[in-house]
């Protein structure tokens, strides 16, 4: 069992808030990533759980009891940091068994528990490497075994990948999501890449400007965003001006049906690029520029009564049409997430 | 044109670059040179280019000498114990100027070098006035005492500097698997550290091997180290002895730089960081 809670946890740097009032919670054995741009306050959060870190208000409690009366070196949290992660006067062996040599472990157990370690990261007898003979991967890898080796009750990530080259990005964050499954340790992986938290995560939490504005499954929050940032933040996302009158709502030539919802004024709709299709009977719809991203085709489309182009992603293979159809769309009022809405289908009117 | 092709073909650059060694080259081993020959000369009058005559007869003077020995004594026990001692008051004060945030501190660095601003000998004479009283004057803790306030800078600026370089995460990764501050600083820190640490040590031992100011106004008469006798020999004898002196001098320097060297030539420092 390892349940973490944020209560309330606040973070003052210089009279401004870095972390203001933050509620999480993290299942036991659950991935959960910190995402957001940079100076969020996802580190900020990391770093307190971790003990580097004293919220100004607030508690963080592991199971139950609160983690603030005990200071890193007495926490079960084990951090991977994301430069600058091993000893460089130390080769790999003694930067795994640094911390169990700490705990007065018997020679062969260390030595037993290193090798585990290394196997368990892909990297099987390399002990005797030094830090500056490995890539910056193998550098990683060794740095995660660091961290495993203390078998912590909590592992933190803080972008461990993000000095890493694309590709190797995104095998090493899949082996990372493989290990800690397997061992079934709850997880706080801190990063400002959105599609590396969707890869990764259970659960995601986006945070901006010291605020956590929501903590769902990937899926959840790629279809339902709680407010207007998180929508822009997560994949991209087409914002038009609308207003609502009872459970209609307009955006130009645009109608939908508010889902079960009464609203009047104005509100913004949000639309996916993939869930604007091509489609006759639809809204008139001129293509002004188109570019072959391999996968699909982004398109920008110029459609009549709308003052902004709208971006479309089209699936390879399918060709374009001189109308467009929206599949679905979520109505925001004042930032917040206020519904869904559902295309009325549109009664050709001449 | 022509010149530029010549410049790039070889033959002029080459004969630059090789008077310039040479320049550089003499520049610094003349002297050394000049300092060894007279250390074995027994006669070397103008306009001779090369003593007239060798021989040791200067060596075993100075040997025979029973001031030299006491000197030499002296000498090796005030320096070690000036290092040691800077080493134990200035190694925490560095970590503390490179790491945390105190008030003046700005003020406390810098302050540092105040003993440099001023002609050292009238701070030494203030001070000795000041050590009269306490009864320091002509002890070993007075001539330590005193030849700290040379050594302070050095021993505190340059290890900052190293202990600053070190990167948080490599201090907070070994805080994080379970180790105090304390062990932090003497598993992590120090280790990385130590290529700056080691020159900050060295320059104090030869800072304190060859003090001489301080030492002749606060050791007089009981403390006399080597280059304080050299001071008063050199006046008196013939220059031979002023360059045996010397050689002597020397060879500590010499010692340390080849135990250091290996230290002093680590490249870890910036090998490991490679992946960051």
């Amino acid at each position: 069992m390892a349940e973490i809670v944020f209560q309330d946890v606040s973070k003052l740097y210089a009279g401004k808030a870095a972390v203001s009032a933050l509620n999480l919670q993290v299942e036991s054995g659950e991935l959960v990533c910190l995402l957001g741009p940079s100076g969020c306050g996802k580190t900020t959060s990391l770093r307190m759980l971790a003990g580097f870190l004293t919220p100004d208000a607030g508690d963080i409690t592991l199971d139950g009891r609160s983690l603030l009366p005990l200071g890193p070196e007495a926490r079960p949290t084990a951090m991977v940091f994301q430069r600058y992660t091993l000893w460089p006067h130390m080769n790999v062996f003694h930067n795994v068994a640094f911390g169990l040599k700490l705990r007065r472990i018997s020679k062969a157990d260390v030595v037993r528990r290193v090798g585990q370690a290394l196997e368990l990261v892909g990297l099987p007898g390399m002990e005797q490497r030094s830090p500056s003979q490995l890539s910056g991967g193998q550098q990683q890898r060794v740095a995660l075994a660091r961290a495993l080796v203390l078998e912590p009750q909590v592992l933190l990530l803080d972008e461990p990948l993000s000095s890493l080259d694309a590709k190797l990005r995104v095998s090493l964050r899949s082996e990372i999501r493989a290990i800690v499954r397997e061992l079934g340790i709850t997880t706080v992986f801190v990063t400002h890449d959105q599609e590396e938290a969707m890869a990764v995560a259970d659960r995601i939490a986006v945070m901006f400007g010291g605020e956590l504005h929501q903590a769902d499954a990937p899926s959840t929050l790629y279809a339902r965003p709680a407010t207007r940032e998180v929508a822009d933040f997560i994949g991209t996302m087409n914002f038009l001006p609308g207003v609502a009158t009872g459970t209609r709502l307009h955006a130009g030539p645009l109608a939908f049906e508010l889902a079960g919802k009464a609203l009047s004024g104005p509100l913004e709709v949000a639309i996916r690029p993939e869930d604007i299709y091509f489609a006759p009977g639809g809204i008139p719809a001129e293509v002004t520029s188109e570019s072959d991203l391999g996968h699909y085709r982004e398109m920008r489309l110029r459609v009549a009564g709308l003052d902004a182009p709208l971006m479309s992603f089209v699936p390879r293979g399918e060709g374009s049409g001189a109308t467009v159809q929206v599949r679905r769309a979520v109505v925001y009022a004042g930032g917040k997430l206020v519904g869904e809405a559902v295309p009325v289908p549109r009664l050709v009117s001449r | 044109m022509s010149l530029t092709w010549f410049w790039r073909s070889g033959p002029l650059r080459h004969a630059l670059t090789l008077i310039a060694v040479f320049a550089f080259g003499a520049f610094l081993l003349l002297p050394l040179w000049t300092l060894l020959l007279w250390a074995v000369a027994t006669r070397w009058n103008f306009p001779g280019i090369v003593p007239q005559e060798f021989g040791l007869k200067w060596w075993s003077w100075v040997f025979q000498n029973s001031d030299v020995g006491k000197s030499a004594f002296w000498s090796l026990t005030t320096a070690p114990t000036v290092t040691l001692v800077s080493a134990v008051i200035c190694l925490p004060a560095a970590y503390a100027f490179s790491r945390f945030e105190f008030p003046l501190k700005r003020l406390f660095y810098v302050a540092l070098l105040a003993s440099n601003a001023f002609p050292r000998i009238g701070l030494y004479i203030a001070i000795a006035a000041f050590f009269f009283q306490f009864g320091l004057i002509g002890t070993f803790w007075g001539v330590v005492l005193v030849q700290l306030i040379g050594t302070l800078v050095t021993m505190t600026w340059i290890p900052a500097a190293a202990f600053g370089a070190v990167p948080r995460e490599l201090e907070e990764a070994a805080r994080d698997a379970g180790a105090s501050p304390l062990r932090v600083f003497f598993s992590v820190t120090l280790p990385i550290a130590m290529p700056g640490v080691i020159v900050a040590l060295i320059l104090t031992f030869l800072g304190s091997l060859d003090e001489s100011q301080a030492t002749l106004v606060v050791g007089a008469p009981g403390i006399t180290t080597l280059p304080v006798l050299m001071y008063t020999l050199v006046d008196s004898y013939p220059e031979p002895v002023g360059a045996v002196f010397s050689v002597l001098l020397t060879i500590p320097s010499v010692l340390l730089l080849i135990v250091a060297r290996r230290y002093l030539l680590a490249g870890y420092l910036a090998a490991g960081f490679k992946g960051g």
